[in-house]
């Protein structure tokens, strides 16, 4: 995928346009989950891939969970990949399931030594299964473990050695991240191996208060805030241009606001491709 | 140190609704409201499956008070948190957590409806498969241990209530509209998906029981049997070339292409026969159609708004 590339991420309400122009976008991300079955999604699926290049961005598979991998899930995934022909495949820094229990989001994990073979042994073993390299997202945290060892990004970094795997860098969500939990964004972009870092996500989020203090939520209901785009920019000066995506999940707008965002998107990076060094 | 399972399993019961699980799961207290951050994931955790189970309940919501339907949707989710990381898969025994709440006693059809519109969902999102083409049975050898296969977008329901009225009249429900009678009325519904679009029809209650049976894994002359008792001049000959005829039939020998594992698919077929019984006489010929468009579906989501 070109490094100036910017897909948008497609959801139910936008099928029908995207089917209709699927030249709007250069890739359109989907989460897996959603077409596992059979019926209008997979053949959505299957007709646009016809036309567009498709990444399969997983919820489901639960990384983090201290328990062995949901191997029905894997081989779901694996059909999938096999009919899709994704030119990408990502999955969470997260747990979403714990005894069988799952609880519909991307729970937080400590960056421990524990964690990190656990999750290091997960993501081979996707990996393996698929037959491909996956790429990992950073989480949009609104708590730490007061046991945490490792910082992010370093966990992150050690993760990719020890498996292959690469990393998605949501740029909000580092944002969100940071504001929330005190993450040092410009050292965290410092410390991934650039060579690593294969997809930049991008969404707006919310500001709530709490106990009369700012918490920001990962909502993806809104467009980029300025914010989250001058950390674009500067990531893309640090780690190079790469591949871009538009998320919105909430209060879904028209079609053409995520293509306005994703022209902006387009615009960023194609001022910095001249400086900036393309992923190898 | 907590090992990370304690971790988790901390966060879940926080997650699902004790409070006094997030000492227990080793936060960091920088920088402040460690329980009300914590709340964000309860947050999301209610609220986005409420959404799932009103995307996949559109009627049973429309039936009952919007509020009834959030706290009804709550119960259910403390109760029953989803075991299957897709989304799709959730909700499936609403119904008869709908049948056994307190509250819902004035409401005895509700359940059915419920019934239905799971029905209809599954059917939706069952996986692509080759129907059987007519002149295929020939070869099939002896009729009476025959067992056919059918589609697993196909899905067989009865009812005591007129169920697929019901329904139909409460997606309907308009200002001035006619008014829904409501009585007991034996109802037998084959639900199924052709192209996009996923559907219901009345059928008489002899094929009823004997399309049910076989679908419920039942051999041939087991369904003969139970469709005779129902009607004694039931003509298998004519039923078996309408099966064939009304395309409801998988062709075995074509792989699915959709990617359910087929033990998943052999259990939920099990459950749905074993929930058949034999009705009287029905009317028939009340269709019923929602769109298969992707809207209907719970779609994931990465992040709900705020607490």
């Amino acid at each position: 995928m070109n490094c100036a590339a910017v897909g948008v991420g497609l959801r139910a309400p936008h099928i029908s346009d995207v089917l209709a122009r699927p030249k709007s976008a250069a890739f359109f991300e989907v989460h897996a989950e959603n077409y596992m079955g059979g019926g209008p999604a997979r053949a959505v699926l299957r007709h646009l891939r016809q036309d567009a290049p498709i990444s399969l961005h997983c919820v489901g598979l639960s990384l983090g969970t201290d328990g062995p991998i949901d191997r029905a899930h894997l081989l779901r995934l694996r059909s999938l990949v096999h009919e899709v022909q994704p030119f990408v495949v990502s999955e969470h820094l997260a747990w979403s399931c714990i005894d069988g229990v799952y609880l519909n989001d991307l729970c937080p994990v400590p960056y421990t030594e524990e964690s990190l073979a656990l999750i290091a042994a997960h993501v081979g073993e996707t990996q393996e299964a698929l037959g491909m390299r996956i790429l990992i997202e950073n989480p949009a945290s609104y708590v730490s473990f007061a046991q945490s060892s490792l910082e992010e990004a370093e966990f992150l970094s050690q993760l990719c050695s020890r498996t292959g795997c690469g990393v998605l860098l949501d740029v909000n969500n580092l944002y969100v991240a940071s504001r929330n939990i005190g993450l040092d964004m410009r050292a965290y972009l410092r410390t991934l191996p650039p060579s690593a870092v294969r997809e930049l996500h991008l969404a707006g989020h919310h500001r709530t208060d709490v106990e009369g203090r700012p918490l920001l939520i990962d909502d993806h209901g809104s467009a980029v805030q300025p914010e989250v785009w001058e950390l674009f920019a500067e990531t893309v000066e640090v780690l190079g241009t790469r591949p871009t995506l538009i998320e919105w999940d909430s209060k879904m707008p028209q079609y053409e606001v995520l293509l306005a965002e994703a022209a902006k998107a387009r615009r960023e990076l194609s001022a910095a491709e001249g400086r900036a060094q393309c992923a190898p | 140190m907590r090992t990370l399972k304690e971790v988790q399993r901390a966060i879940q019961r926080f997650v699902i609704g004790d409070d006094d699980a997030s000492g227990d799961a080793g936060l960091a207290q920088a920088p402040f409201a460690v329980a009300a951050r914590l709340r964000v994931y309860r947050h999301h955790f209610f609220l986005s499956l409420t959404e799932a189970l009103a995307a996949v309940y559109p009627v049973v919501s429309r039936i009952v008070d919007e509020h009834f339907f959030v706290w009804l949707a709550h119960e259910f989710l403390r109760a029953n948190p989803p075991r299957d990381p897709r989304l799709s898969q959730y909700g499936g025994s609403f119904a008869l957590f709908i049948e056994r709440f307190a509250a819902c006693k004035g409401l005895p059809y509700l359940a059915d409806v419920a019934r239905l519109e799971w029905a209809l969902h599954e059917s939706l999102h069952a996986p692509d498969e080759a129907p059987l083409m007519p002149g295929a049975l020939r070869s099939l050898g002896d009729p009476r241990s025959l067992r056919l296969p059918f589609l697993q977008s196909v899905r067989y329901l009865d009812s005591p209530w007129p169920v697929a009225r019901i329904w139909t009249w409460h997606r309907d429900q308009s200002e001035g509209g006619s008014p829904l009678v409501l009585e007991r009325r034996p109802t037998h519904l084959e639900i199924r998906r052709m192209a996009d679009a996923v559907g219901f029809r009345e059928i008489d209650p002899a094929s009823y029981s004997l399309r049910s049976a076989l679908a419920g894994g039942g051999t041939l002359s087991d369904a003969a049997s139970a469709a005779n008792w129902i009607d004694p001049d039931f003509n298998l000959a004519l039923a078996l070339g309408e099966l064939i005829a009304d395309g409801v039939l998988a062709d075995a020998n074509v792989k699915a292409s959709s990617c359910l594992q087929d033990d998943h698919v052999v259990e939920e077929r099990a459950a749905d026969g074993a929930d058949q019984t034999l009705g009287e006489r029905a009317l028939s010929g009340e269709r019923g159609a929602v769109r298969g468009s992707a809207m209907r579906m719970p779609f994931t989501r990465r992040r709900n708004s705020a607490p």
